[in-house]
Formats: C-alpha cells, sequence, structure tokens
C-alpha cells in the first residue's frame, strides 16, 4: 500500500466517527433550544405513555366476606383477557371492570397464588397494551405505572428499576421479581408497567418502603401463567427431580451442586447425575442454588427442555421432559370449579367461624 | 286450605342482589326473630342485642353479593350474627348484669318452669325473676364457646350439623361442648334442679 | 328435637321465652330501613353520582329518595367541574359531564312505582396493593 492510499483510507475511515460526533453536537444544540433537553423527552414520552394506554387499564371492583375490593387491571388482548393482581379478584365470584362510564362483569379465568396475579375475561371488544419482554429489564430501566389509586380516577406514576430480586425478607418468591423506585398507592396491586417504549413489562404486586417503591411480577412470568391456561385451562408447572446445594468453590461458573435426584424423575432417567454442577435449564442460566426457582418457574409438565451440566470439566447437555410434581395438587382452571376457591382462606360463603 | 305463596329464601336473596331492598326487609322480618333470640342469649341484654342486631343485619345487606347460595341464607345469617356477637363479647371487657325486662307471660304455662319453680320444700320460693336471673348468670359465667352451642342447641333448638356448620367445627366438637357446657350450668344451678 | 332432656337442659330452654315484645321486630325493620338510607347517602357526592348514572345507564330503578340527592349532587357537581383546574380534575370532567344530565332525566320522570333500591357499596373498601409479593421458604428442589 502506498502511503498516499493508506492516508486517503484513514481520512475515509475517519469519516464515520466525524459525521457522528457532528451529528451528535447538532442534536445536542437542537435539543438545548427545546429548553430542558433531555427532561422534556422524558417528561412527553410518559404523558404519551399514558394518554395511549390509559383506556386499555381498567379498574376491577370484587367482593368477599369482608366487604368491598377494588384494585387496577389491564387488556392483555383485544378479547377482553385482563391481568390483574390475586386479591383484587375477592372470592371470585362476583367480578366488574369499571372502563370509563362502563361497567362490566368479568369472569375469572385463573388465578395463581405462586405469583399473586390472576387473570379475568370480559365478553366484548377491547383495546389492549402491548406486551413487552421484561427479560431485557434490568437496573435503571425507566418505568411508566398506570393504576387507580384508592376511589379516584387513573393516574400515572414513574421511575426506575432498582434491581432484579428472588426474595424479600429472606423468603423466595416463585420467580424473579422486579424491584422498582416506583411510587404507588393502595389500589395499584394489578396496574401494568410499562417501558419508555410502551410496551407493558410487568404487573405491580406489592408496594414497599412505604409505597415508595414497588415490587413487580415480570411480564413473561405473567405470560407464563397465560400459556398455561390457554394450552391446558390450569397451571401446568413442570418437575424433573433435581435438588441442588451450594458448592463451595466460587470459581467455578455455576455454585448449584446437584445433591439428589428423585427416584424415576424426568431428570434421573435421561441421565442427569448427583454431583454434577447445574448450569442451564432452558433458558435460564444457573449460576447459584436460588436459580432454580426461575428454572422451575417456567418449566411446564409434558414440554421437553434440555438441561446442561458441568461433569468432570466437560459439559453435558441431557433433553427432559417435565413432568407433574408428584407431591403438589394442581391448580385448576376456575372456570371449571366455581365453587372452589383457591384464593381465600374461607372457603364458603359463611364467615370465617368464631371460637376455634 | 291455600298456602300463602311465600317466596322462598333463595328467590329473596337474588331479587336483594338485583337491587330490590324490599326482599331484603322480608328477610329481616323472616329472621330478625331467630337471630335476636341468638344474640340476646349470648349477651343476655336487650340494648346490646338492638345494636347487635341492626349491624347482623346491615352487614348481611352489605356483603350480599358474595354469598353464593352453598349455604342456606338462614345458615348465613346466624353465621354472621354468632361472629359478630362473639366479637363483640370480646371487646365487651367488664361483663354487664343480664337485663331483667322482657318476660313473656308466656313462660308461666310452660311446664318445664312449672316444674322448675315447684319445690317440695315450701320454705323455697324459687320465683320467675329468681329463676331467670340464675339461669342468665350461669349463661354468662360460660366462655364463649360454650354459650354458643347450649345457646343454638338448647334454647334455639337447632341440630348439631346446623350448629357445625355455623361455628365451623365437627359435630363430635358440638356434642362434646354441649357435655361439657350441661355439666357445667348444672354445677351452677343445683339448687334449681328439678325432682 | 328428642325430649329425653336433662332437668338442666329443661331449665335453659325456658330462656326462649325471653323475647321483646310484638311490635320490637316491627320497629327494628324501620330503623334498619333508616340506618342502610343513611349510609348510603354518606358517601361522596362524586361517587354517589357516577354510581347513580352507571345504573341508570344500565335502565336499574333508582328509589324516590334518592332523586333529591342526584340533583343536589350533580349541581354540586356542575359547580365542581366548573372550577376544576388540573388535568386529572379535567379527566373527571370529561368522563361525567354527561352526569347531570342523565341526573336530570332521572329526576324528571317522578318516582318509580316499589321501592327497589340501586345495588350500592356501602362496605369498607379494600384497595389492593400488597406489603410483600408471594414467597415461601423452600428447598432447592425443581
Amino acid at each position: 500500500m502506498t502511503r498516499r492510499s493508506v492516508s486517503r483510507r484513514a481520512l475515509r475511515a475517519a469519516r464515520l466517527p466525524v459525521f457522528a460526533v457532528a451529528a451528535a453536537l447538532s442534536a445536542v444544540t437542537v435539543l438545548a433550544a427545546e429548553s430542558d433537553s433531555g427532561e422534556s423527552i422524558i417528561s412527553a414520552r410518559v404523558k404519551e405513555i399514558f394518554d395511549f394506554n390509559r383506556n386499555g387499564v381498567v379498574k376491577i371492583q370484587s367482593t368477599d366476606s369482608h366487604g368491598h375490593i377494588e384494585g387496577t387491571g389491564f387488556y392483555a388482548d383485544s378479547s377482553g383477557t385482563i391481568y390483574t393482581g390475586l386479591d383484587v379478584i375477592g372470592d371470585g365470584s362476583n367480578i366488574t371492570v369499571i372502563q370509563g362510564m362502563r361497567k362490566l362483569p368479568a369472569r375469572l379465568e385463573i388465578a395463581d397464588p405462586r405469583t399473586g396475579i390472576a387473570i379475568i375475561k370480559v365478553d366484548t371488544t377491547t383495546p389492549f397494551l402491548p406486551l413487552g419482554d421484561s427479560s431485557k429489564t434490568d437496573a435503571y430501566t425507566p418505568l411508566v405505572t398506570i393504576g387507580y389509586p384508592y376511589d379516584k380516577p387513573a393516574v400515572w406514576s414513574s421511575g426506575l428499576v432498582a434491581g432484579l430480586e428472588k426474595e424479600y425478607l429472606s423468603r423466595y418468591f416463585h420467580t424473579t421479581h422486579i424491584r422498582a423506585k416506583l411510587p404507588v398507592q393502595p389500589g395499584f396491586g394489578g396496574a401494568p408497567v410499562l417501558n419508555l417504549r410502551g410496551e407493558v413489562i410487568g404487573i405491580v404486586v406489592a408496594g414497599v418502603d412505604e409505597n415508595n417503591g414497588c415490587f413487580i411480577l415480570p411480564i413473561n412470568a405473567a405470560e407464563k401463567v397465560r400459556t398455561d391456561f390457554d394450552r391446558f385451562h390450569q397451571l401446568r408447572p413442570g418437575w424433573v427431580g433435581i435438588s441442588v446445594e451450594p458448592a463451595s468453590d466460587n470459581s467455578l461458573p455455576s455454585t448449584a451442586r446437584i445433591t439428589e435426584l428423585q427416584p424415576d424423575a424426568p431428570a434421573t432417567r435421561a441421565g442427569v447425575q448427583k454431583g454434577d454442577l447445574l448450569l442451564r435449564v432452558g433458558d435460564i442460566a444457573i449460576h447459584a442454588p436460588e436459580d432454580i426457582f426461575d428454572a422451575s418457574f417456567f418449566l411446564t409438565a409434558g414440554d421437553e427442555t434440555t438441561v446442561t451440566v458441568l461433569r468432570d470439566g466437560t459439559e453435558q447437555k441431557f433433553t427432559v421432559r417435565a413432568a407433574e410434581n408428584p407431591s403438589s395438587p394442581t391448580v385448576t382452571d376456575e372456570s371449571d370449579q366455581p365453587e372452589h376457591s383457591i384464593l381465600t382462606l374461607e372457603t364458603s360463603s359463611t364467615m370465617p367461624p368464631a371460637g376455634r | 286450605m291455600d298456602e300463602p305463596l311465600e317466596p322462598k329464601d333463595t328467590v329473596l336473596v337474588e331479587r336483594t342482589k338485583e337491587g330490590d331492598a324490599s326482599a331484603f326487609d322480608e328477610l329481616v322480618r323472616r329472621y330478625s326473630p331467630r337471630v335476636y333470640g341468638l344474640v340476646y342469649n349470648m349477651t343476655s341484654n336487650h340494648e346490646e342485642t338492638n345494636d347487635l342486631l341492626q349491624d347482623i343485619f346491615l352487614k348481611a345487606y352489605r356483603s350480599i353479593k358474595g354469598f353464593r347460595g352453598d349455604s342456606s341464607f338462614y345458615t348465613w345469617i346466624h353465621t354472621i350474627g354468632m361472629n359478630m356477637t362473639i366479637n363483640f363479647l370480646k371487646k365487651r371487657n367488664r361483663r354487664r348484669g343480664p337485663s331483667l325486662d322482657d318476660i313473656d307471660a308466656r313462660i308461666e304455662n310452660d311446664p318445664n318452669f312449672i316444674e322448675a319453680t315447684a319445690t317440695t320444700d315450701p320454705r323455697r320460693e324459687a320465683n320467675l325473676s329468681e329463676l331467670q336471673k340464675r339461669l342468665n348468670e350461669a349463661m354468662q359465667k360460660l366462655s364463649h364457646d360454650h354459650r354458643a352451642v347450649v345457646t343454638m342447641f338448647d334454647i334455639q333448638g337447632m341440630p348439631h350439623a346446623e350448629i357445625a356448620k355455623i361455628l365451623g367445627i365437627s359435630e363430635g366438637t358440638v356434642r362434646s361442648r354441649l357435655f361439657y357446657a350441661h355439666r357445667q350450668l348444672q354445677n351452677y344451678l343445683e339448687e334449681f334442679r328439678g325432682a | 328435637m328428642s325430649e329425653d332432656l336433662s332437668p338442666i337442659q329443661k331449665l335453659i330452654r325456658l330462656k326462649r321465652y325471653e323475647q321483646p315484645p310484638e311490635d320490637y321486630f316491627e320497629d327494628f325493620l324501620l330503623e334498619f330501613q333508616r340506618r342502610q338510607r343513611a349510609e348510603m347517602l354518606q358517601r361522596p357526592a362524586w361517587q354517589i353520582m357516577w354510581e347513580r348514572a352507571n345504573l341508570w345507564l344500565e335502565g336499574f330503578r333508582v328509589p324516590a329518595f334518592a332523586y333529591a340527592s342526584i340533583l343536589v349532587t350533580a349541581l354540586g357537581i356542575t359547580g365542581f367541574m366548573m372550577n376544576s383546574q388540573s388535568g386529572v380534575t379535567a379527566a373527571i370532567a370529561n368522563n361525567s359531564s354527561s352526569n347531570p344530565a342523565a341526573a336530570a332525566n332521572v329526576a324528571s320522570t317522578g318516582p318509580v312505582a316499589g321501592s327497589s333500591v340501586a345495588q350500592v357499596s356501602t362496605a369498607p373498601h379494600s384497595y389492593v396493593l400488597e406489603k410483600r409479593p408471594v414467597s415461601y421458604d423452600a428447598p432447592f428442589s425443581f
């Protein structure tokens, strides 16, 4: 190469970053000219998300033996499917959806005590909120939520993701939750949480820090509940028969050491062995024992998954068909069993008995 | 003779749910005397019973939408009544004396009363208010649980199965509580025992 | 009920005569109805409006005694809306601006036969927001 061609090539190569810098500078100039730069963009975006999606966020009313219950829900599709909080639906027999001036009766499709959400349905065409991918949500992701506080009309709230949590006060969740610095109020149970692209990435389940923050169930977990319902009309958690304990060696890619395999369990029959280091279950990477809760949550009985382990320094993959956990009762579709309530402590329409 | 066409409880409940308050008024008419008896024999006090009874039916009216009819309205209203009464009694710290006002003259013709107040000992004149006072004291001495079963079985005449449903206990527990309660009452009322 | 009651049971049974006088229960019902209505009218004006308007739209009959309260609250809300400034209350205004008209229509048709009562919520309200998500002491098994 001649020196001239090198320098010409260098010039051409330099053009791109120069253009980029020039573009950025002019963008900044434009933004600065608009007054509050990034701030006004965020404000505008939050307002847009609120205005655009508020029609798809509804007030839910129900009753149980103690009185009236109110919370928030949102349409997940155009056929009236609504996500809401488990405690919002009372005893499940008497659910009303309020959308503006309309009051619609809703029926309970499925309730999941593990996640604290419920899916109800109204029989009408509905606006709906686009659902996103919660696995792309991490710390500092900006969020907007829309909910009905107390007996007031819908309001928005905004904040940032603080982190992803597997436990709270020393007790584990059934699946990782998003914890956010996102202020909420009573009545926000069941509210949708959206990213700034306007996609739902979670559902408000609990308020913490005097409601200055909240725990959010990732929408991917909610969709597992909905998918199970669509496929089987019941929750279908999968079980493979593996128990793990923390391995002491932190230099390993995972500290989840398999210490027990249930006899004749799916993982056992597939060839997984005691002593294997668990690396991956389906889409879920395992780094530590508490990662198995997510692995477990997203398994579906009857579906195949790939379990990856480290054995004697080499990775091995096993195809495992998850089964139903032989020791847990099946949670069923509420519409098939209208008299059976898994939600409330009282299982009849009478008051809690006195004098126990 | 034609039977009067009175709507069933289930019909009245349905109408109430649809917004017909007069249907609930009819349920109040039907059940207030019975629930009155239930509450009164737990509290032994007319004023408290009156207030509680209002609260009980108001609560039932507010919660009617949650009543799904897998038990009878009878059971439901009695359950609400018993629960509210026991909660009230727990909060009430001091024991109020029973009010002796409300007596029905028919008691004087009841053979059990005649038997109870007739005595082989002419020096002991057991009169009406003395007997009633003793009975009420004895009832108040029982724990809430025991008073509840005695009220429902002995006074209101409800079957064991119904009592079990209302209190949320087994029939066996109802029977054993009754047995124990009767023993306690007996000890307290020894001097009034019949021949 | 079996008649071989013990003496103590026979005595206790006498307590069933401790009844209030006959007219007590009619008075009781009147008092009950009075309290029922008092509770309903204690709720915030705009909420009564909203419920009434909804029920009117759904074709429920509204009791005569409620018309006065509807008219009063309709006028009240109209005044409230005229004074409102913020976006949120503008939203209420937008949603309920049809209510005064609805209420006026209802009020002008006069009392309805029968005494049916609109199903209104009078019980304590619980506004859901859990204090902690569902969690459990779990073994590391799946």
